[in-house]
């Protein structure tokens, strides 16, 4: 970090300088991932698959601005809450589920020395502060003293735990191939990584782990709760669930905290499998940093792509019912997995 | 069951021979019976309102169950019914005076003078002026009616009735029963465990018309809030908005002499 | 539901202040409301109510279920909520208002309902409306069922978590909507029907631009069968769930696509003396054996491509002439009983049309589809999963003013 900035602003920071910039990354990183995917997938790409227009009058350009105003009347709304609601659960639940949100952008590399924390254990990291957010959700459906409210986020924990493990287990083949749990020492070896001697400057994952790729994805569109696996949330039985007592700035932290996981979880997912901000490219501009200003837009192309793919099956199929996603879970995608597993350690091991 | 699966050329034979196989099998509860077009109604006695039903979804093949209402044959004098033309008399008849021809005007208003539980109307009073009889044509059997009621098709000698309508799903003939109920206590047995549908349909005629179905296994509201008194489609219960202003509203228009001859042209 | 005039709520109150009363009792009845949903019963279940406002419910239909878990144990539909106790209105008003109130029964598709009352009252004036009026009855009451079924297709889509079908339906149906108004001036109800024939003739270039919306619901049509039919989820999701045998659609007088997706081959239009002009076309009554979800979608789905078919054979054949017969200035019908059922897109809609000579009716019993179709959801939704009773409602297909009229 200090050294990107250093012939850009002549010195080297100190340590507390660098938290703080690294703070104010993440903290603008989110709103502003949640609202892009906001903007461009669930209000512009949904309104042209639907055959309608969508907002298109607020800040001129196809209703830019509509994000941000449906952001600022949130804010004003009235924060509601139940007589029979247990106060503070209530209160809290949002929050805990932006946080969780917050936690995963810590270790994504966004380019050579831009990650705010290079952990050695980044990818377990992720999956597990990503599961914080069940416990939001549980608090959420269970403080509302709502009956619906209740069913939805008991739906969301059988839901959230059920596909934590074939998230877990994708990520396993990644880790094997790659010989490291360091997201940034993952992007490492997908530079160096080739098949049938065709060095093209480094290969994503994804050729080889294709299988685990896609069962990533499923499970990062349970996680997220979106159809065809939004049973927690389902409108038109739960009346959206675990959100239904919720208004105002908290049902937006919801939003934000769903939109800012699609997010996170698309920027893990093209890291992982995709490569993350690595495209072959020369090493001199790996060493001379050049990569750390075109990195960030590599990933964030990646990353739009990995979320038009969870939004179009989110726009396009209906939703599971809860033992039928069970079932996928336990039946399909886990025993996928570890067979895949099992396939990359012999692979690994042979060459 | 009986062979109506050939009955497209020839309706009103397949309506016949139902008839005539319902009558076997009924016998004498049968009172009465009329095959209207396409349209069988007969009337039957109420304690035989059961094996009625049962009869026709058994031994007739009319499994399909349509639907289960009520009557009320009491007149009104609110109602559209009565009226001879928009601007709101109601023609006045001396009571017993048919002099001629028992058109299908006159009657409801002699009766309307018979009958002594509603309030007359305002128009009963005030209007005077008899509308020339009109094309009607003549009513079912008028003889057999008592004072006081239209019965209507296949008959009827009491004010309320219950009727029942099940189709034959493959012979696509229809059978309406009636049953006649006593006048003070309406009361017949209950249809659900013949046709299962029968369960609301028998909610609603109690809730509406104040039918009991003995032996209905759940007799409970099902339109109307839960303590609400009074049967809605009774003629005697009192619709308020006709007490408040009665129709048709606007009575400041003239009549047109000779206004029911007109015809218009088609076009 | 505590009663308005219940003792519990008057007993400290005033009773000369009505006002007062009525308030105490709103305000215990919202209490009683909130002690529902919070209660957590366990060893008996748990109540849940699906409704009066509830999405899945599309208007105020409320199902209180019981639950275990997510297994129903019993699920009972209460309704009312919009009761507008149209057989009585009907009781003081003259035949030609009566088709306004009627209208509003399944407003979705309002002229259907228009014309079997219609025909009941033509009935029992012994008239018969021109041919191009029956014509154009026909035409017009298929492009209704096309509006209403359009929707379900739709529906079912959005009631099953997709979205976009929803958004499809409204676009198409919209078209249909348009060429309804600028026929009859009336876009959700109509109220085009006279007795003797229709109000109006055909405006100009009506039929050309009729064919166009026939094919743009023909295009409509094939989505559906892209976007849910053969997607595996919507039959992961409906294929047997809530099966009703056919004796037992019959039994619950269940009809139209409800029955035929029992496999019962009965359909009105092909199958009683209607003046209208179904039997002049060539189509097809589509059955469907399994009695699923999926099956009365699917029926459904070909009943709209058959209307399709049915419309363009229409407008070919459409018969000039005039649009009304001789019927006198003011409508007296004379003294009889009527029954006339057509097969509505909801299912069997009949009027049984008692007069005794006046104005207006002596009493009409108005038998609406939904009501019959509705009255099966206790028998069917024992022992499925709370989204199988929104896949089993949506799929029966109701309207709430058709069972509550």
């Amino acid at each position: 970090m200090s050294t990107i900035l250093h012939p850009i602003m002549g010195f080297v920071l100190a340590y507390w300088q660098q938290q703080v910039i690294k703070l104010a990354a993440i903290l603008v990183a989110i709103p502003v991932g949640g609202l892009l995917l906001g903007y461009v997938f669930l209000m512009k790409m949904m309104a042209h698959m639907q055959s309608r227009l969508g907002p298109m009058e607020p800040g001129g350009f196809h209703g830019w601005f509509q994000n941000i105003g449906d952001a600022v009347k949130f804010i004003q709304k009235e924060d509601i809450i139940p007589a029979q609601a247990d106060k503070w659960v209530f209160s809290l639940a949002p929050y805990v589920v932006v946080m969780s949100t917050f936690l995963l952008y810590l270790v994504i590399p966004v380019g050579p020395d831009l990650v705010v924390s290079n952990l050695s254990v980044g990818v377990f990291y992720a999956l597990a502060v990503g599961s914080i957010g069940v416990l939001g959700v549980l608090m959420a459906g269970w403080s509302s003293a709502n009956k619906y409210s209740l069913m939805g986020s008991l739906r969301a924990a059988g839901q959230l735990i059920a596909y934590e493990l074939p998230l877990v287990l994708a990520v396993i083949g990644v880790v094997i191939q790659s010989g490291t749990m360091s997201m940034q020492g993952i992007v490492t070896a997908q530079q160096k990584f080739h098949i049938f001697g065709l060095n093209l400057g480094g290969m994503p994952f994804i050729v080889t782990q294709f299988p685990l790729f896609i069962i990533f994805m499923i499970a990062a569109q349970a996680e997220l709760t979106q159809p065809p696996f939004d049973m927690p949330v389902a409108e038109s039985e739960l009346v959206t669930g675990y959100m239904t007592e919720y208004s105002g700035f908290r049902f937006l932290s919801f939003f934000l905290g769903e939109m800012g996981s699609a997010f996170a979880l698309s920027a893990i997912a093209a890291t992982l499998f995709l490569g993350g901000w690595y495209l072959p490219m020369p090493q001199s501009w790996i060493n001379n940093n050049f990569a750390d200003y075109i990195g960030p837009v590599i990933l964030l192309t990646k990353v739009m792509f990995m979320a038009f793919l969870i939004f179009w099956i989110r726009f396009t199929y209906p939703r599971f019912r809860e033992d039928q996603l069970q079932a996928i879970a336990w039946k399909y995608l886990i025993p996928i997995s570890l067979l895949w597993i099992m396939v990359t350690a012999i692979l690994k091991v042979a060459f | 069951m009986a062979d109506l699966a050939t009955t497209e050329n020839a309706p009103d034979a397949a309506c016949a021979s139902l008839l005539a196989l319902f009558r076997a099998e009924m016998g004498a509860a049968v009172v009465g019976a009329e095959i209207q077009r396409h349209e069988i109604i007969v009337r039957v006695h109420r304690d035989a309102w059961v094996e009625a039903a049962t009869v026709a979804k058994r031994k007739l093949g009319l499994t399909y169950f349509c639907f289960i209402s009520g009557m009320d044959w009491l007149d009104n004098p609110t109602q559209t019914s009565r009226y001879e033309n928009v601007w709101g008399s109601v023609e006045e008849e001396v009571e017993g005076t048919e002099d001629g021809e028992p058109t299908a005007e006159g009657e409801p208003e002699a009766a309307a003078k018979l009958d002594p539980a509603p309030a007359a109307a305002p128009e009963a009073e005030a209007a005077a002026n008899p509308a020339p009889a009109s094309e009607a044509a003549p009513e079912p059997d008028p003889a057999s009616e008592p004072v006081g009621f239209r019965t209507g098709v296949a008959g009827g000698d009491s004010r309320f009735q219950v009727m029942m309508r099940v189709v034959s799903p493959t012979a696509h003939r229809g059978l309406t029963i009636k049953a006649d109920l006593d006048d003070t206590d309406p009361r017949v047995a209950t249809l659900s465990g013949v046709y299962a549908g029968a369960d609301w349909h028998e909610r609603e005629t109690w809730e509406m018309f104040g039918f009991w179905f003995d032996g209905h296994p759940n007799l409970i509201h099902i339109y109307l809030p839960h303590g609400f008194e009074g049967y809605p489609l009774r003629k005697d219960f009192p619709l308020l908005a006709r007490e408040v202003k009665p129709w048709p509203g606007l009575t400041n228009v003239e009549p047109i002499s000779g206004q029911a001859e007109e015809e218009v042209g088609a076009t | 539901m505590t009663s308005i005039l219940s003792p519990t709520t008057t007993a400290a109150l005033n009773p000369a202040n009505p006002t007062e009363l009525r308030q105490a009792a709103y305000i215990a009845q919202q209490a009683a409301d909130v002690r529902v949903n919070v209660e957590l019963e366990t060893d008996s279940g748990m109540t849940i109510n699906l409704g009066p406002q509830h999405p899945a419910t599309h208007g105020t239909l409320r199902i209180i279920a019981r639950l275990d878990g997510e297994q129903v144990i019993s699920c009972e539909p209460s309704m009312g909520y919009m009761h507008r106790g149209y057989e009585k209105l009907t009781e003081v008003r003259t035949y030609p208002q009566i088709t306004t109130l009627v209208n509003r029964i399944d407003w979705l598709s309002s002229f259907a309902n228009e014309v079997p009352f219609i025909l009941a009252a033509e009935q029992l004036m012994g008239i018969e409306a021109p041919p191009r009026a029956q014509w154009l009855r026909t035409l017009l009451f298929e492009m209704a069922r096309i509006a209403n079924v359009a929707l379900f297709l739709g529906d079912m889509g959005v009631q099953l978590g997709a979205v976009t079908p929803v958004f499809y339906a409204f676009r198409d149906r919209e078209h249909v909507l348009n060429q309804i108004e600028s026929a009859t001036g009336g876009r959700f109800h109509p109220n085009y029907d006279r007795i003797g024939g229709l109000k109006e003739d055909l405006p100009k270039g009506w039929i050309a631009e009729t064919r166009t919306v026939i094919e743009k619901v023909v295009n409509f049509c094939n989505q559906m069968d892209d976007l849910l039919v053969g997607n595996e989820i919507f039959g992961a999701r409906c294929r047997g769930v809530g099966v009703i045998p056919a004796e037992r659609a019959l039994d619950y007088g269940l009809s139209g696509a409800n029955a035929r997706a029992s496999g019962i081959d009965w359909d009105l239009r092909r199958d009683s003396e209607s003046p209208l002009v179904w039997n002049k076309l060539d189509w097809k009554v589509w059955t469907h054996p399994d009695g699923d979800s999926f099956a009365r979608y699917w029926v459904r789905l070909q009943e709209v491509r058959e209307s399709c078919k049915m419309i363009t054979q229409l407008l070919d054949g459409l018969p000039a002439g005039p649009i009304m017969a001789k019927v006198p200035r003011i409508i007296k019908v004379p003294a009889g009983e009527a029954w006339v059922s057509t097969e509505n897109p909801l299912g069997e809609m009949g009027y049984y049309v008692v007069s005794q000579g006046g104005l207006g009716p002596f009493r009409v019993k108005i038998r609406s589809a939904s009501f019959n179709n509705i009255s099966i959801v206790p028998w069917v939704t024992k022992g499925v999963f709370v989204p199988d009773i929104i896949t089993i409602l949506a799929s029966l297909y109701f309207i709430l003013g058709d069972i509550d009229r």
